[in-house]
């Protein structure tokens, strides 16, 4: 375990609820002290599977019956570790649970109590109305983002979602974009594999994050801007460098 | 003994029960971010095994603000003056 150290970036960090896809953005709040009690912050997760979890309550996430545990292979340097498989909505979540040190029985007990309570917060959360969602991907697109979207504010009006996506020439790392459609897009060099999060691109992370906080604090919530017929509105973009 | 004095001391002992260290050296003032071992499962663990020992549920707005073992104390107390289930 890693003994965790506040840093000037730790609250603008622990400003953002991560829905995925992956554990990065979880890592990175892990490398600078911030342990936000997220649901999905540790899970392998999708559009889809999240639009469906939001509209339904997320219903069936803490059923013991929907969930079991397999163990990762044996790699390397990594301990094997007790993975938890929710089949309602077919993602997983890691538990840092060593296999070789703690029986399955008693962390799928754990897991269970662990997501009834994560689930309350969750829903608590969300429908509040007072979160940026963070959903990082390799593979969504615009129209998906519009659903997860559409899907949080159909919790509440005022969530907001910022999309981390990989750099383009269009759209240069580090800048986050305000979409007409309602979501921030932002870019960043480069993403972590999808099965280790803590390659993340921590600077990059940090100044993205940095960026986004600084566009909400600016233009107040939610971000909905009509008048342009482009995808994207210049002036609600931004940069670290700006 | 107090009921201050009472919650501390159960406090603590979730919190070393928890993380698997008896000798931990806590205090009212320590940070859990200054924990060796401290997490995001950590705390909910121990948020669960305070709900169990006194019998209320935490909202989800405390559970953000609670980021010391005084912290802990002090909610637990809220909960047990107000009779909150």
């Amino acid at each position: 375990m890693i003994r965790q150290r506040a840093t000037p970036d730790s609250a603008i960090l622990a400003g953002f609820e991560s829905l995925g896809d992956n554990c990065e953005l979880a890592a990175v709040q892990r490398l600078h002290g911030v342990e936000p009690l997220d649901l999905f912050r540790w899970s392998s997760t999708s559009v889809e599977m999240l639009v469906d979890a939001l509209d339904h309550d997320l219903e069936g996430l803490d059923d013991p019956a929907m969930l079991s545990l397999d163990i990762t292979p044996a790699l390397p340097g990594r301990d094997r570790e007790h993975v938890l498989r929710h089949r309602r909505f077919s993602n997983y979540s890691h538990t840092f649970a060593r296999a070789d040190k703690v029986d399955s029985k008693i962390i799928l007990e754990r897991e269970v109590k662990r997501l009834t309570l994560l689930r309350r917060k969750f829903l608590f959360d969300v429908g509040r109305g007072r979160r940026t969602y963070v959903f990082r991907t390799t593979g969504a697109t615009d129209a998906q983002a519009d659903q997860l979207l559409s899907a949080l504010r159909r919790r509440a009006p005022t969530n907001r979602l910022l999309v981390v996506r990989q750099a383009s020439a269009a759209a240069p790392a580090g800048q986050v974009f305000a979409r007409n459609d309602g979501w921030l897009d932002g870019r960043l060099t480069h993403l972590a594999p999808e099965d280790d999060g803590f390659l993340a691109d921590v600077d990059g992370w940090r100044e993205l994050l940095h960026t986004a906080h600084t566009l909400i604090a600016s233009h107040g919530r939610p971000y909905r801007n009509t008048a342009s017929a482009t995808d994207r509105d210049p002036a609600l973009s931004t940069s670290q460098a700006a | 003994m107090t009921l201050r004095r009472e919650v501390v001391g159960s406090t603590i002992a979730i919190v070393r029960n928890e993380l698997g260290a008896p000798e931990l050296a806590l205090g009212l003032d320590t940070e859990a971010r200054e924990i060796e071992g401290w997490d995001s499962v950590a705390m909910v663990s121990v948020i669960l095994a305070v709900e169990a020992r006194y019998g209320f549920e935490f909202d989800a707005a405390e559970m953000d603000r609670m980021a010391s073992i005084s912290d802990f104390v002090e909610r637990i107390l809220l909960h047990l003056e107000r009779g909150t289930p």
